[in-house]
């Protein structure tokens, strides 16, 4: 959607879809590919760009998993913490990094709930504050943690989550068209039910 | 066959798969019922036919009270399938006597709805003799 900014205005006059979520709290509807090598440091090392490098990867997904889609979402005991919590805990932990070490996130964004609740689960707020952390800059380019900085499902494209990881490459190689400055450590969510996955980049520095 | 009526169909459940057939013979009985492990009497829901606690294959089919909580809902206004009109509100509701077994619900229009609010289950005659188990307020 570059070029096309969405005012406030415009997101509360466009038709409800399911209550409280509007039309722009869905994502894009994209056909669309993205590619990804993935090798060895020391072969990525000797080629044209600079590596992206894989800092730690995990996946998760809360207690008591069912099959299907919707049932792992009826049941789990609160529907405002997602498998991104477990993810995050594990992936942290793997990264001997925390929240304070993230320069610029991609974060899932099938729908803008969805963000907010990993924000949260990903330990960038305390649990039910994701709202007033978005709403008062705090995601913007220069607010504390820069997300969705090539525009994510919600402006790009619905590429599930392979958009993010190739922005994710960019900011670290310091290249992204909203490049966060000085990036050096990108964290990428993928999509958050019924498991969820992340990983975390790191600039060749 | 034809539909000699206008009517949209609705949207019919298997009732006679083999895993999940009591669900829907229960509710033609008029009861609600959820799967239990006769091993270790765990409840099984959604119900799978392997108890997870013990590793047991054998289940029944035990009723239960038909009451509960809401626990969430939303109200759709995008019209998908037109045996479903909109606006309807979808229903998340926690049994009273077993907490965490949670089943889903369609209410028509946009009930005011409050977090926690007891619900009742009732049984809604469908074609095909199919009777599915809804919730409404009490």
């Amino acid at each position: 959607m570059h070029g096309s900014p969405l005012t406030m205005d415009d997101y509360l006059a466009a038709r409800m879809i399911s209550r409280p979520l509007r039309l722009y709290d869905f994502c894009l509807e994209t056909d669309g590919a993205c590619a990804l090598v993935v090798t060895t440091t020391e072969r990525a090392r000797d080629l044209a760009k600079p590596p992206a490098l894989i800092r730690a990867v995990a996946q998760g997904s809360l207690t008591d998993p069912q099959p299907g889609i919707q049932f792992p979402v009826v049941l789990h005991e609160r529907l405002t913490t997602l498998p991104a919590k477990p993810t995050a805990d594990t992936l942290y932990r793997r990264a001997g990094l925390g929240p304070d070490d993230i320069d610029v996130a991609q974060f899932y964004d099938c729908f803008t709930i969805t963000v907010l609740l990993q924000i949260e689960d990903y330990g960038f707020c305390a649990k039910g504050e994701g709202g007033s952390f978005v709403s008062s800059g705090e995601i913007g380019l220069d607010g504390r943690l820069p997300i969705n900085t090539g525009g994510g499902h919600l402006s790009e494209g619905y590429i599930h989550g392979m958009n993010h990881v190739v922005e994710g490459v960019r900011q670290v190689r310091g290249e992204s068209t909203n490049q966060v400055p000085g990036a050096e450590v990108c964290l990428v969510t993928s999509t958050p039910l019924p498991p969820g996955s992340a990983l975390i980049l790191r600039a060749d520095s | 066959m034809t539909d000699t009526t206008d009517r949209p169909r609705r949207i019919l459940p298997v009732d006679d798969d083999h895993d999940t057939g009591g669900f829907w013979d229960a509710a033609k009985r008029g009861e609600l019922a959820v799967r239990r492990c006769d091993g270790c009497g765990a409840v099984l829901h959604v119900p799978v036919p392997y108890c997870h606690e013990c590793g047991s294959w054998e289940g029944s089919w035990t009723p239960v009270a038909g009451t509960g909580r809401v626990v969430s809902w939303t109200t759709a206004e995008h019209q998908v399938h037109p045996a479903y009109p909109v606006p309807y509100t979808i229903v998340l509701v926690e049994l009273d006597d077993h907490p965490g077994v949670r089943f889903v619900g369609h209410l028509a229009g946009a009930p005011q709805l409050t977090d926690g609010q007891p619900m009742r289950v009732w049984f809604e005659q469908l074609d095909d003799g199919v009777v599915l188990p809804q919730w409404a307020p009490v």
